[in-house]
């Protein structure tokens, strides 16, 4: 088992007023090793601030996250930064490439801060460029570069640390339909090469790009669907369904 | 009514976005109010020596004016800058770019009666703290400065043209855009810079003419006219070192992959390289300032303090009287007047030179030409009256000379006046009894040789040359004396009385006589009386440097400040993405303070060096008005460096911090 989340909770309280905003809820949950999981929810379901959490971004107000053994939660606020650099890969909605790095620089940033050989950054991009389709970006600035573009770069960023999980957070957000069916699929591929993936979305055709989809509403998970083999046409109907009749909410 | 009301509301609620533009403007113009204050008070011509401190400060105040309308621009600029957004906003929400002109307009309005309304009031107040400072410098003791309307209006009316300049920019720039750019100015992308080894090697080359410029200076006067000269050459050189010398150094450093690719340098290059252009230009702002500031303070406290030392070398007794005769006729006419009006001459020192040969010399040969670079005034003295003089003996033969270089230097073996040539015996570096400086610009060389009948035919030759009308050139006698304030007074009005003529009787103008007297009358002049012109000239000349000196420390105060406020906000995204990745709060503190230390001490090293350059053109400079003292100008340099590099650290150190805060969550 590689995560394990128990009895999570996220409890919001302004400084001057007594009220409380609860934002998790007793959230439990595994994933296996080589994953895609899919945690979908509207806006304000928690879903973000569950993923802060997982990110150590966030510390829960109580319960725990362990990652291969360790509670992430526990860690030290020095250690931190270390900790996300070494186990964990980011893929954000708005792509987060600094404007001040080129392309190649980005990928490697997280290696460099921590320290790796020029030698072995190269080695590893030189396998991950062709796989992700940059390898003709890579001396290019990030202004240079479409959205679909950014994302695929920040994809190798994510993977460069080899990361036991990938955390994505709304990936397809600023992208239009076309970019978005590449960069699931290609996610999808990376998932095959036995990479955990685990994504917050609130779109049904990203969410059935997924091994796995956890419905979150008012903090709680409610209920889980497995793909098993399906078509992603015929999964994204049920997750679709599944978000209507459950949360009472209509989705794409 | 209702652009008034969305004018004042945007001052307000977007303060921190016009304090700086305010504070700028406000400062500005109390600056510049003090300078006029004071130059229009009528309390200004009981000064002494009011004449040459009125010009010292309408010079300044020019100084001040053109300073303030860059100054004012860039500000402004700034300010616009970051506004564009809102303007875009307010052109989609349905304004017209007319009515976002006129609102700019109307901010810019309000802030022109804000600065001159508090401006006048603080300037007021500022001035007379200033005045009493001037007033002590100048030795005075009396304390009087009425505020003057003539002054509040020049300066209201310098700025309102400084305002309507900044209008006309900012219509400009509005109605240049489309509301989409305006919308979007603040995020564009910028292509990493090319290092374009012409542009170096241009300013190296700028830079290095302006050095050598400065090295080469031979005399002060030559240093007066160069000095601008090499200052050009020196800003333009700088600012084309920032742009491209510094990004092939950046880039030279990113292609080293072991080097780059550390985390320190990694994130400082990058960064660097990306701003490098805007940088460039800054960092040059800064380091011109910050020179600027240098060379004023230094030169002007440099020249301050090296007025006694100066004095003390020129007088070697209280009084100096110069009669244009030899030195038999002088001392006896001197001292049958001395005696008729009961004036005691102590300690007294005479001797007798030739007058003054003025011309160029250029590898040991003098010639009757004006040349600034080389002009030299050459006087000849016996080796007689040098033994008297000092009480050593020498022995020259008749083709032979010992030179005194009292101002400037002399290195060649012999010395050649037209068909008379004399070989150098010996160099000496001073005369006892004998000023060491002159009062004139130029150089100044004493030759010893042997009797005057080696110099009468040289100062013949020379008077020749010169022309029938000017007056032939013969021995003149200085006298040198203690005497009491009193009776120096005395004596010089008695002395300017008579004509004295070289060999002519020496007549005393009789008063109702129409008489054609030739030749000048003997002068005197004391220790005190010049003490007193110096220190006027002097103090003036301080108190300029002062407060242009002030106004450029906050001049490069504003520029850092508004470099590191822009710099934070376009930083402040970078530094959460670079968390988010996985770089410690420790780390990105770390990773800011090294790229800041850096900005911090490439002006101050360039700076200095520029200084070290234009130090050797200051020392000539000064020595215009009179220091051969190297020691005491170094000391004072190296002080008003070390006071301007504290102040400058702590405007950074304040600057940083808002950096800081913009940057950390």
């Amino acid at each position: 088992m590689l995560l394990q989340v128990n009895h999570l909770q996220k409890i919001f309280q302004t400084r001057f007023s007594k009220e409380k905003t609860i934002a998790l809820q007793d959230v439990s949950f595994s994933v296996e090793n080589g994953e895609y999981i899919a945690i979908m929810g509207e806006s304000g379901s928690g879903k973000t601030t569950l993923l802060n959490t997982l990110a150590t971004l966030d510390k829960p107000t109580s319960g725990s996250v362990i990652l291969n053994g360790q509670d992430v939660t526990k860690i030290k606020e020095n250690k931190l930064a270390e900790f996300r650099r070494t186990h964990l890969g980011f893929i954000f909605q708005d792509f987060n490439l600094l404007d001040t790095l080129s392309v190649r620089d980005n990928i490697f940033l997280p290696l460099v801060l921590g320290r790796e050989k020029v030698r072995v950054m190269e080695q590893r991009l030189e396998a991950l460029a062709p796989k992700l389709n940059i390898t003709d970006l890579l001396n290019k600035q990030p202004f240079e570069l479409s959205g679909g573009q950014k994302q695929r770069v920040a994809i190798a960023r994510a993977l460069i640390t080899e990361p036991e999980l990938v955390l994505a957070d709304e990936p397809t957000a600023a992208l239009d339909f076309k970019n978005s069916e590449g960069l699931l699929s290609l996610l999808e591929e990376v998932n095959d090469t036995g990479q955990t993936i685990l994504m917050v979305t609130h779109s049904a055709i990203a969410a059935s790009h997924a091994k796995r989809v956890l419905f979150i509403k008012d903090g709680r998970i409610f209920h889980q669907l497995y793909r098993v083999h399906r078509e992603t046409a015929d999964f994204m109907q049920e997750v679709s369904m599944t978000m209507t009749n459950l949360l009472g909410t209509e989705v794409r | 009514m209702f652009y008034v009301k969305l004018a004042s509301r945007n001052i307000r609620q977007s303060i921190s976005n016009f304090l700086p533009f305010g504070l700028s403007s406000m400062v500005m113009f109390i600056m510049n109010l003090m300078i006029a204050t004071i130059l229009f008070s009528p309390s200004l011509k009981k000064l002494q020596g009011s004449g040459s401190f009125a010009l010292l400060l309408g010079l300044g105040f020019i100084v001040l004016s053109i300073f303030a309308t860059i100054f004012m621009i860039y500000s402004y600029r700034f300010l616009l800058k970051r506004r564009t957004k809102e303007f875009g906003l307010y052109n989609i929400l349905g304004l017209k770019k007319r009515h976002i002109v006129r609102i700019s307009i109307l901010e810019l309005l309000m802030m022109f009666v804000a600065t001159v309304i508090a401006g006048t009031l603080l300037g007021i107040i500022l001035a007379k703290f200033f005045y009493l400072i001037l007033i002590r410098l100048l030795g005075e003791s009396y304390f009087d400065l009425a505020w003057s309307p003539l002054a509040v209006g020049i300066v209201t009316v310098i700025f309102a043209c400084i305002y309507l300049l900044l209008a006309i920019i900012s219509s400009l720039s509005i109605s240049r855009q489309s509301s989409l750019e305006l919308l979007k100015n603040a995020s564009k992308g910028e292509k990493e810079p090319k290092s374009r080894g012409l542009l170096a090697l241009l300013g190296i080359v700028s830079l290095g003419i302006g050095y050598y410029l400065a090295v080469t200076v031979t005399s002060p006067l030559d240093a007066l006219t160069k000095f601008f000269i090499a200052v050009l050459f020196v800003i333009f050189g700088t600012l084309l070192f920032y742009l491209s010398f510094t990004i092939w150094l950046l880039k030279r450093q990113k292609k080293n992959k072991a080097y780059y690719y550390q985390p320190k340098h990694f994130i400082t290059v990058s960064s660097m390289l990306y701003r490098m252009k805007q940088n460039a230009v800054g960092l040059a702002n800064i380091t011109i300032l910050v020179t600027m500031t240098f060379v004023t303070l230094a030169t002007t406290v440099g020249l301050y303090s090296s007025i006694n030392g100066f004095l003390d070398d020129y007088f070697v007794r209280n009084t100096i009287i110069n009669i244009n005769t030899t030195q038999q006729r002088a001392t006896s006419f001197i001292d049958q007047v001395a005696e008729e009006n009961g004036i005691p001459l102590k300690h007294k020192i005479s001797y007798e030179m030739s007058n003054s040969m003025i011309g160029a010399m250029q590898n040991g040969k003098f010639e009757n030409k004006q040349k600034l670079a080389s002009l030299t005034a050459v006087n000849f003295m016996t080796a007689k009256t040098y033994e008297t003089l000092t009480g050593n003996t020498v022995h020259l033969r008749d083709h032979e000379a010992i030179v005194f270089p009292a101002v400037g230097s002399f290195k060649e073996s012999s010395v050649q006046f037209g068909q008379y040539t004399f070989n150098i015996k010996d160099k000496i570096n001073r005369i006892r009894n004998f000023p060491s400086i002159s009062l004139t610009a130029s150089n100044w060389l004493i030759l010893i040789v042997n009797s005057k009948a080696q110099i009468q035919p040289v100062l013949e030759a020379a008077s020749k040359a010169a022309g029938s009308h000017a007056a032939p050139l013969s021995m003149e006698t200085t006298i040198s004396a203690d005497v009491t304030r009193e009776d120096a007074k005395k004596l010089n009005h008695v002395l300017s009385e008579y004509r004295v003529d070289g060999l002519k009787p020496i007549q005393r103008i009789d008063e109702g006589k129409e008489q054609a007297l030739s030749g000048p009358a003997p002068s005197v002049i004391s220790y005190d009386e010049m003490h007193k012109q110096f220190l006027s000239f002097a103090g003036g000349f301080l108190f300029i440097g002062l407060v242009l000196g002030f106004t450029f420390i906050l001049g490069t105060a504003l520029i850092i400040y508004y470099k590191q406020i822009s710099e934070g906000e376009q930083d402040k995204r970078s530094f959460e993405i670079l968390q988010e990745v996985g770089l410690s709060g420790a780390e990105v503190r770390q990773t800011i303070r090294s790229q800041v230390l850096l900005v911090f001490f490439l002006p101050i090293v360039v700076a200095v060096v520029h200084f070290g350059f234009a130090f050797i053109m200051i020392q000539k400079l000064i020595s215009l008005f009179g220091t051969t003292r190297l020691g005491l100008l170094l000391l004072t340099s190296i002080g008003t460096i070390a006071v301007v590099a504290c102040i400058y650290y702590l405007i950074y150190k304040q600057t940083s911090r808002a950096y800081f805060q913009i940057v950390e969550r």
